[in-house]
């Protein structure tokens, strides 16, 4: 009987890397879009702001695992990567959310109020419309980073980009949605608008899940073997109890309270929950990781 | 934790022995400053197996060895090496060996005792040594043991030294579970075993030994891979589907039972198949010999040479004279005797050896049996020939051949006998393609004045007297191997070994009986009772830290070295058969205060007054003869004897040795130096022993009348005195080993299961562990490697036993056998006989101040016994497959 | 090259061959044996495959290399600029046969001894924080030398050659034992051929 073990190249740096990205990438867009439609604008510029700061502090952390860090600038000095490596193709990806993200969140603050271009402006939207994209595929792109690696069946997969993705959002929301309870302005409304749209991705997720867990089962023996590595009680709780099942009941249950301050703690809750289940979600898949056996 | 974690663990843990060893790197020697910036090469000879004849490169940068590899252009090797060769940098660079000569402060001695060392000169360490020595000397000279083993096989000066001492009790840590010499002795008048012809065998059949990739011997391993792509069928008749077995067809069985295997498949040719090589039969061993009722030869009164039949004449004559035909079977009366062909005999004694017999015992199926044996026959080609160099040889393609692991029990030397049987059934003795002794090349399997091959080497009888002469007791087991074991009881149990005189010193060079032998907490006791150890010692081994003196000595690379190359023990083809060579090793410089083995010898002798003159080191060193090349080695022959009255050094007694040695053409060490060896081919045709007694010119003794002779006067000889053998009570246990014709007998462990100890401990020597040269457990290189290892430093036994038993794969087991007892991770493996439990290698034990790694895994060898019962009596080897049983740690008692 | 897992009987020189070769540190390693149990008792016998670096005609390592350390040179040997590599570890996980290495410290094998000269002069050249793999010798290569782990074996189970001329020594094998290549099926076309055993 051979011991299961799953990769150990990559670790809590990258996995915290991989859950901003994803938070990041989901908060930006889901403020852009509030920002776009004019709602909860309050609430949202800050998020637009936080978006692109949760992806740089994830990318500071990928700088940290780096073994020479001191090399990393040859990331952007060698265009020929560009080609074949989901690496290079995410480092330019996030380079381009954090300057632009950032760009287009600036504005709306006092301090930089002399920029010339705000967030209704043509360029202001032009800037939005690319950091949108750009923050939709940093949320994607980790997916992709592990999911072209054949040797690790968990990871090769397509149907993990969308399951980061769609955590992406979760995560992204819930930010959102933090980032909201000190706003009276949001009202109990807002939180429940918030609530449901969580509440529809937390199912969405639910299918991704399954759909994921059960496409990687039946991808091979390997495959099979890092399911049963996945599926620990630490997955159980923290991913698929407390990620998932416990802030859809809050949500459903928070969706009948009135009281503002229920709402709010409740909410809170949930969010928080939401925010450890992916981060969990990211340190079980990567740390699962079985190698292929050669022979 | 499982083994990886627990390396690590030791890793981090020699951390904490920091202290003892100083700060290791800043007390190695600096490099010569003229050797900065200078690569060189030297030539080298591997020592990390008993082999010890793998040429190789050391190459060096900046006066450090950069690697050890393979010499592409020298024989034996040729570029090839096994991963102890590979890693022997790792022996040298080694912050655990004994860098500084040390004497003992503190009296209490054992292996977690710390003996309080103070590093002292040279001079110092070689008076106390020689003052110690000299006391002892003065008492009884035969009080030293003087211990060899695999630790240090390059000394040329041991020998010498022992007899100049005047000591008697010269004896190897290593030979006692390998007795595996007397039968070719015996039959084939060779040493150290017989091997198998890889030029041309066809159907090999191999128990109890390797052919090379067990323990990943260089040159075997060349050989078996070539016969195997070629095709030959290879069955490996084991408890463990080996290296050897994953490449041909294992038959598994039951450990310890390999003699009923043997005899049943002797009998299906005796009794069921009855084609054998008759011309072989009646002209080339003693089987037609005439045999009486007391199982004498019968002999004619003229020249009282044993007799035949001849069936044209009907009648009985000297079987030197004429024959018309020879009578392989008959039963006839001669000088008013009913005389019986000893051919008749062993077919009468192996009637009832049926495969279902042994069955009950092997766990073998009968079938299997008679298929072996029917293939066996079949391949072996009767009646054909071959032409070698002109000369024409019977050719028999088949070979079966046995080793430690079958003669290591009670009734072993019988099994390796009764293989000896199965082979001269079919005539492929010392022929091509056949089973081959391994040493000495040339005419020495003439006939004594009875026709049957002269009995040499170890099958020569040491002589009988009362009291014992030697410690080692070969006065009772006058074919004994080497024998610490037995040494150890003459220490402990000196009266019950008639021992006339005590033991009271101990001078190791390169022996360790302690982690290599059997019951380890009862060499220490032995050790605890000698009034003065010495060790010539390379790192902090179990000897050593029980030693009163450490004179430390260089590690392999950097002893200098001439040796002559011998036969290796696996097999033989044609790239070395008929090869002469002597080769060197140049050493690199040395990295502590240690010398040579050698220079410490002379130094020693030198102090106690015993190096010069008649009687001293270098008379006896001019006498020596190298044990099986004989006149073919290197010894001091001629002009080139030393001056008893000088002192040499090494390099000019190495000189002398080599302008002497009768291939050398007038070559000396300056030489030797140009391409590393001196190489001489003699034809392929004298390689086989027929080719120099061939017909009838020496006949195999089938009938083995030595052995009786040698067990009739042992019987003679303790009656006399009244006794026993040491510690045995019914001398039959013993003289039954004795008998002309081998028959059934039971080891020592075969009725364990009455007790409870179900299943039998089996061990074998892996890729990463020959037999302890250069402490290749404390390696970390190749700790690297055998950590990773599935079948090393665990225990192994088969999935059903381990159900059976409830026990699960990983968890701690005791495996206790009634002599010891020892703990260990357990690994399920499909590759073991259900009654197996294995446990490879020679892991395990160690000192407080060893290498940690050299502690870790399980010990086998601490569940054998140093108990004289469990011997094969004749060659007084120790069972290497004690009965055992295996429980769950948590439920030890 | 071409290994012959009918001769290879699992001993493990070319892997410390290998190591005494380059000086890798403890944990590193460019080479390693794969041995494992075939079949269930009695039937059963031990298995063993050797695995260098395949040298990959489509190497996985090379593909997601963000910073173009891993490069193919125009024999076809994969190789590692050490001074392009920034450590992210990609190709480690991405090489299918488990053939890299990521030096994350430079251990030395006795500890809290301190390194041996053999490791301070070997292990000049190394730095932490890289990926390192197999070069199949490329220096002894270029003084007309097979790599170590080729010489070393005692099985003769190892054949190095040039693949692209079909005369080669290891073309024919090839063609004649049939010698398949490790998960072809991950397309990267290995230059690495086993003869099953």
């Amino acid at each position: 009987m051979e011991r299961i073990e799953g990769q150990k190249e990559w670790g809590w740096l990258i996995v915290l890397y991989v859950f901003l990205a994803g938070m990041g990438g989901g908060s930006f867009l889901f403020s852009f879009i509030m920002l776009f439609i004019d709602r909860y604008s309050e609430v949202a510029r800050i998020g637009a702001f936080v978006g692109p700061l949760l992806v740089l502090i994830g990318s500071a952390l990928l700088l940290i695992d780096l073994g020479s860090a001191k090399r990393a600038y040859l990331l952007f000095t060698t265009p020929s990567t560009v080609l074949s490596s989901w690496m290079v193709r995410g480092a330019w990806i996030i380079t381009a959310f954090i300057i632009l993200g950032t760009a287009y969140a600036l504005p709306s603050f006092e301090t930089f109020e002399g920029l010339p271009w705000n967030q209704k402006s043509g360029f202001g939207l032009g800037l939005g419309v690319v950091a949108a994209i750009s923050g939709l595929t940093v949320a994607i792109y980790p997916g992709f980073l592990l999911g072209i690696i054949k040797s690790i069946p968990l990871w090769n997969t397509s149907a993990l980009p969308p399951l980061f993705f769609l955590s992406g959002l979760d995560t992204g929301l819930a930010v959102i949605v933090l980032i909201a309870l000190p706003f009276p302005s949001i009202g109990v409304e807002g939180l429940h608008l918030l609530g449901a749209i969580e509440a529809g991705l937390i199912v969405f997720m639910l299918v991704a899940l399954s759909a994921y867990i059960e496409i990687v089962r039946k991808a091979g023996a390997t495959a099979a073997l890092s399911i049963r590595l996945l599926l620990n009680p630490f997955f159980i709780g923290f991913v698929l109890l407390g990620g998932l099942l416990m802030p859809l009941f809050v949500f459903i249950w928070g969706a009948y309270v009135k009281d503002p301050k229920v709402v709010s703690l409740l909410h809170g809750m949930a969010s928080v929950l939401i925010l450890a289940g992916g981060l969990a979600l990211r340190w079980s898949v990567i740390r699962s990781g079985v190698r292929i056996k050669v022979r | 934790m499982g083994k990886k974690e627990l390396y690590g663990r030791i890793v981090k843990e020699m951390g904490a022995l920091r202290p003892l060893f100083g700060e290791a790197p800043n007390r190695w020697k600096k490099v010569d400053p003229s050797s900065i910036g200078e690569k060189k090469t030297l030539f080298g000879l591997c020592r990390a197996c008993m082999q010890g004849d793998c040429a190789t490169l050391v190459h060096m940068e900046d006066g450090i060895v950069v690697r050890v590899e393979g010499n592409p252009d020298a024989p034996p090797n040729w570029g090839t090496l096994c991963p102890k060769g590979n890693a022997e940098i790792m022996a040298l660079y080694n912050p655990y060996r004994i860098k500084t000569p040390m004497i003992r402060t503190n009296p209490e001695k054992g292996l977690d005792v710390d003996p309080m060392w103070k590093e002292v000169t040279w001079d110092e360490a070689l008076d106390y040594a020689a003052e110690g020595l000299r006391k002892i000397r003065e008492k009884d000279p035969r009080g030293l043991i003087i211990c060899k083993g695999w630790g240090q096989r390059d000394t040329i000066m041991r020998k010498p030294f022992g007899q100049a001492f005047g000591t008697p009790n010269e004896t190897g840590s290593h030979g006692a579970l390998c007795t595996v010499h007397f039968p070719t002795g015996l039959v084939q008048s060779g040493h150290p075993v017989a091997i198998v012809d890889l030029e041309y065998c066809q159907y090999h059949i191999t128990l109890g030994r390797s052919l090379g990739p067990n323990f990943s011997s260089v040159p075997g391993m060349r050989r078996f891979a070539r016969a195997i792509a070629r095709g030959m069928k290879l069955i490996v008749v084991d408890p463990r589907s080996s290296y050897e077995a994953s490449k041909g067809e294992w038959v598994p069985i039951r450990p310890g039972t390999d003699l009923a295997f043997l005899l049943s498949m002797a009998h299906v040719m005796l009794h069921e198949i009855k084609v054998f090589d008759v011309w072989f039969l009646k002209n080339r061993t003693n089987a037609p010999y005439l045999i009486d009722e007391k199982g004498e030869y019968i002999r004619d009164p003229e020249t009282k040479k044993p007799m035949m039949w001849d069936t044209v004449e009907n009648r009985a004559k000297p079987y030197n004279g004429e024959f018309k035909d020879i009578a392989l079977s008959g039963t006839y009366n001669i000088q008013g005797m009913l005389c019986k062909t000893a051919f008749d005999l062993i077919k009468e004694e192996f009637e009832k050896y049926t495969p279902e017999w042994a069955e009950k015992i092997t766990t073998v199926p009968p079938e299997t049996v008679r298929r072996l044996a029917r293939e066996f026959v079949e391949h072996a080609r009767i009646g054909s020939t071959i032409e070698i160099d002109g000369f024409t040889f019977p050719f028999r393609p088949v070979s079966l051949n046995v080793e430690r692991n079958v003669t290591n029990r009670r009734g072993g030397t019988y099994a390796d006998l009764v293989g000896k049987i199965i082979n001269m059934l079919v005539g492929n003795i010392e022929v091509p393609g056949g089973c081959l002794s391994c040493g000495f090349r040339g005419p020495i399997m003439g006939p004594t004045d009875e026709g049957t091959t002269t009995p040499r080497y170890e099958a020569v009888p040491r002589p009988f007297t009362f009291p014992p002469e030697h410690a080692t007791l070969q006065e009772f087991y006058p074919h004994q191997h080497t024998a610490p074991h037995l040494v150890l009881n003459a220490i402990l149990y000196p009266e019950k070994c008639y021992l006339p005189y005590r033991v009271e010193g101990w001078l190791s060079v390169g022996g360790n009986p302690i982690r290599q032998n059997a019951q380890p907490e009862k060499y220490v006791e032995g050790f605890k009772k000698l009034s003065f150890v010495v060790s010539i010692a390379f790192h902090m081994d179990e000897p050593a830290i029980l030693s009163d003196v450490l004179l430390p000595e260089h590690s392999a690379l950097e002893r200098l070295r001439v040796a002559s190359f011998h036969v290796q023990h696996q097999s033989i083809d044609n790239e070395v058969s008929g090869l002469k060579m002597i080769q060197l090793r140049e050493p690199v410089p040395t990295l502590f205060n240690t010398r040579n083995a050698d220079d410490i010898f002379m130094d020693l002798a030198e102090r106690l007054g015993i190096l010069y003159g008649e009687g001293g080191l270098y008379d006896y060193l001019n006498q020596d003869e190298d044990f099986v090349e004989k006149s073919d080695g290197l010894s001091l022959n001629g002009e080139w004897k030393l001056d008893l009255n000088r002192r040499y050094t090494l390099e000019e007694i190495f000189d002398r040795q080599i302008k002497g040695w009768p291939y050398s053409g007038g070559k000396g060490l300056k030489e030797l130096r140009e391409k590393g060896y001196i190489e001489y081919w003699k034809p392929k045709k004298e390689f086989y022993l027929y080719y120099y007694f061939p017909d009838n010119k020496t006949r195999h003794p089938m009938y083995f009348m030595e052995l009786k002779r040698v067990g009739d006067r042992l019987r003679t000889n303790l009656l006399e005195h009244n006794i026993s053998f040491p510690m045995i009570e019914d001398m039959d246990y013993v003289l039954n080993l004795y008998r002309p014709i081998p028959h059934w007998v039971e080891s020592s462990e075969f009725r364990g299961p009455e007790e409870g100890y179900d299943l039998w401990a089996i061990n074998w020597k892996t890729p990463y562990f020959a037999c302890d040269s250069s402490n290749l457990t404390g390696n970390p290189w190749l700790a690297e490697v055998y950590t990773k290892d599935p079948w090393e430093s665990v225990i192994l036994i088969n999935p059903a036993t381990a159900l059976r038993k409830g026990l699960k794969d990983g968890q701690m087991v005791v495996v206790e056998s009634r002599y010891g007892r020892i703990e260990g991770r357990l690994k399920v493996s499909e590759l073991f006989h259900p009654d197996a439990v294995g446990i490879g290698g020679g892991y395990g034990l160690g000192t407080c101040q060893s290498n940690p790694l050299n502690r870790m895994g399980p010990n086998f060898n601490a569940l054998l016994s140093i108990d004289p019962i469990t011997y094969d009596g004749v060659s007084a080897g120790q069972d290497t497959a004690p009965a055992v049983r295996v429980y769950g740690k948590e439920e030890a008692r | 090259m071409v290994i012959d897992l009918k001769r290879c009987a699992g001993c493990n020189s070319c892997t410390i061959a290998c190591k005494a070769e380059k000086g890798t540190p403890p944990g590193v390693g460019y080479h390693r044996v794969e041995k494992y149990e075939v079949g269930r008792y009695p039937a059963a016998r031990m298995g063993f495959r050797p695995i260098p670096c395949m040298h990959c005609k489509e190497p996985a390592c090379l593909e997601v290399c963000p910073t173009g350390a891993t490069y193919k040179r125009y024999d076809g040997l994969v190789l590692v600029d050490h001074n392009r590599c920034m450590g992210c570890r990609y190709c480690v996980l991405a090489c299918p046969y488990g053939a890299r290495h990521f030096i994350r410290r430079i251990e030395n094998y006795y500890g809290h001894f301190g390194r041996t000269p053999y490791e301070i002069l070997k292990q000049k050249n190394l730095d932490e924080g890289i990926a390192v793999k197999c070069d199949f010798c490329v220096e002894r290569l270029e003084r007309g030398r097979l790599p170590a782990c080729v010489e070393t074996c005692p099985a003769q189970a190892r054949y190095f050659g040039d693949l692209d001329d079909p005369k080669s020594e290891v073309s024919n094998l090839i063609a004649k034992e049939h010698a398949r290549k490790l998960k072809e099926e991950f397309g990267t076309e290995p230059s690495v051929y086993y003869i099953e055993g």
